[in-house]
């Protein structure tokens, strides 16, 4: 093992690299936090802009007077509130991850954030879906009253290819973040059962 | 919270003072590959800018530079798979990880060897070569001492075996 020790010496010495400007890697930092709040910060606004749409949508433009179309108004405007409100905490549950603590607890951390994130992409994000699809359809039947025939068919079909468009973009993501949740449990519990000795 | 230019020396001074290592770590953990390493190497020293209102003295810088290290290797291949736009910008900052081509050359076996252990080994047999003791890596890792001993020992002979 000296001997490997001694190579790996030997081996840094050729990556003595000549001295260099920490400037340009600061402002790639920088430009790369902003990126990166613009980005969480922007599919938070998207989804406001949406809810506040739908919202004068129904307030201005076509109010519902009948009660079931007005529960789906509810449903719809209520699953992009909690829609937004989970982008929130998730933001919040992403910060926690502190890469300068040990590994055994920024792994723990990751664990939990991509264990949150499957809690998300399963029942919560579906119950999301079918408040937001409940909606849509809860408000057919008053809307049928002043739509004509060919609009509202027009109107179901171009919801039912956004909706298995929307379907496949999410389950592409959810697979990527479950792979990695799945690693990641993977040296979880490589590190436990080092710590315990096993 | 994120670093402010008041900080600007202590990054300078522990950029340029770990600079190799981290590059040698990133080499040992991408079995050699260059650019994936200037990227990986580029990552951390991200990385160690925007924890850098977060470092207290408790540890030794060395100790927070090799956490930040392993930490980022450990999340680097599960967030490059999203984010591709990475690889271009590390093309851009290239130069600032030159090194010495053909000397590098000669260790490429042993950065592959590396690379062909799990990925918590490769971190863990990086640090024994480093001459970290036991304490220094379990202050990394996080785990006790006496049991990373245990580990270290099956590690070592497992990359005996790959050289």
């Amino acid at each position: 093992m000296d001997e490997l020790s001694n190579q790996w010496k030997k081996a840094r010495t050729q990556l003595q690299t000549t001295p260099a400007d920490s400037s340009q890697l600061v402002g790639r930092a920088r430009q790369r936090q902003r990126s990166s709040q613009y980005f969480q910060l922007g599919n938070i606004l998207v989804l406001t802009i949406s809810l506040i749409g739908v919202g004068a949508f129904f307030y201005w433009l076509a109010p519902v007077r009948e009660v079931l179309s007005r529960v789906g108004v509810a449903c719809m405007l209520g699953g992009l509130l909690l829609r937004i409100g989970i982008e929130v905490w998730s933001i919040f549950k992403s910060q926690k991850i502190q890469l300068g603590t040990t590994t055994l607890q920024a792994t723990h951390e990751a664990v939990g954030y991509y264990s949150f994130r499957k809690r998300i992409h399963g029942p919560i994000t579906l119950s999301i879906v079918a408040l937001y699809i409940l909606g849509f359809y809860l408000l057919t039947p008053e809307f049928s009253q002043y739509i004509p025939f060919n609009w509202m068919l027009l109107m179901h079909g171009s919801f039912v290819i956004m909706a298995v468009f929307l379907f496949v973009q999410i389950r592409k993501g959810i697979k990527k973040e479950m792979q990695s949740l799945a690693e990641l449990i993977e040296i979880e519990n490589d590190l436990q059962d080092t710590a315990t000795g096993i | 919270m994120s670093s402010s230019p008041a900080q600007l020396p202590l990054f300078e001074s522990l950029y340029q003072q770990y600079r190799p290592m981290v590059l040698q770590v990133c080499l040992g953990y991408v079995q050699g590959d260059r650019d994936q390493a200037k990227d990986l190497a580029q990552e951390i020293f991200i990385n160690v800018w925007r924890a850098l209102p977060q470092f207290r003295s408790e540890a030794s810088p060395k100790t927070w530079i090799y956490r930040i290290t392993v930490n980022t290797c450990l999340m680097y291949i599960r967030t490059t798979r999203r984010k591709e736009k990475v690889a271009q910008e590390a093309v851009a900052l290239s130069d600032q990880f030159e090194w010495l081509e053909e000397g590098e050359r000669e260790y490429q076996p042993l950065y592959q060897a590396i690379g062909k252990l799990p990925e918590l080994e490769r971190l863990i047999i990086m640090m024994v070569l480093d001459e970290l003791d036991y304490e220094e890596i379990s202050r990394v890792v996080g785990i006790n001492a006496v049991n990373l001993r245990v580990r270290i020992y099956r590690i070592k002979n497992k990359l005996r075996k790959l050289l």
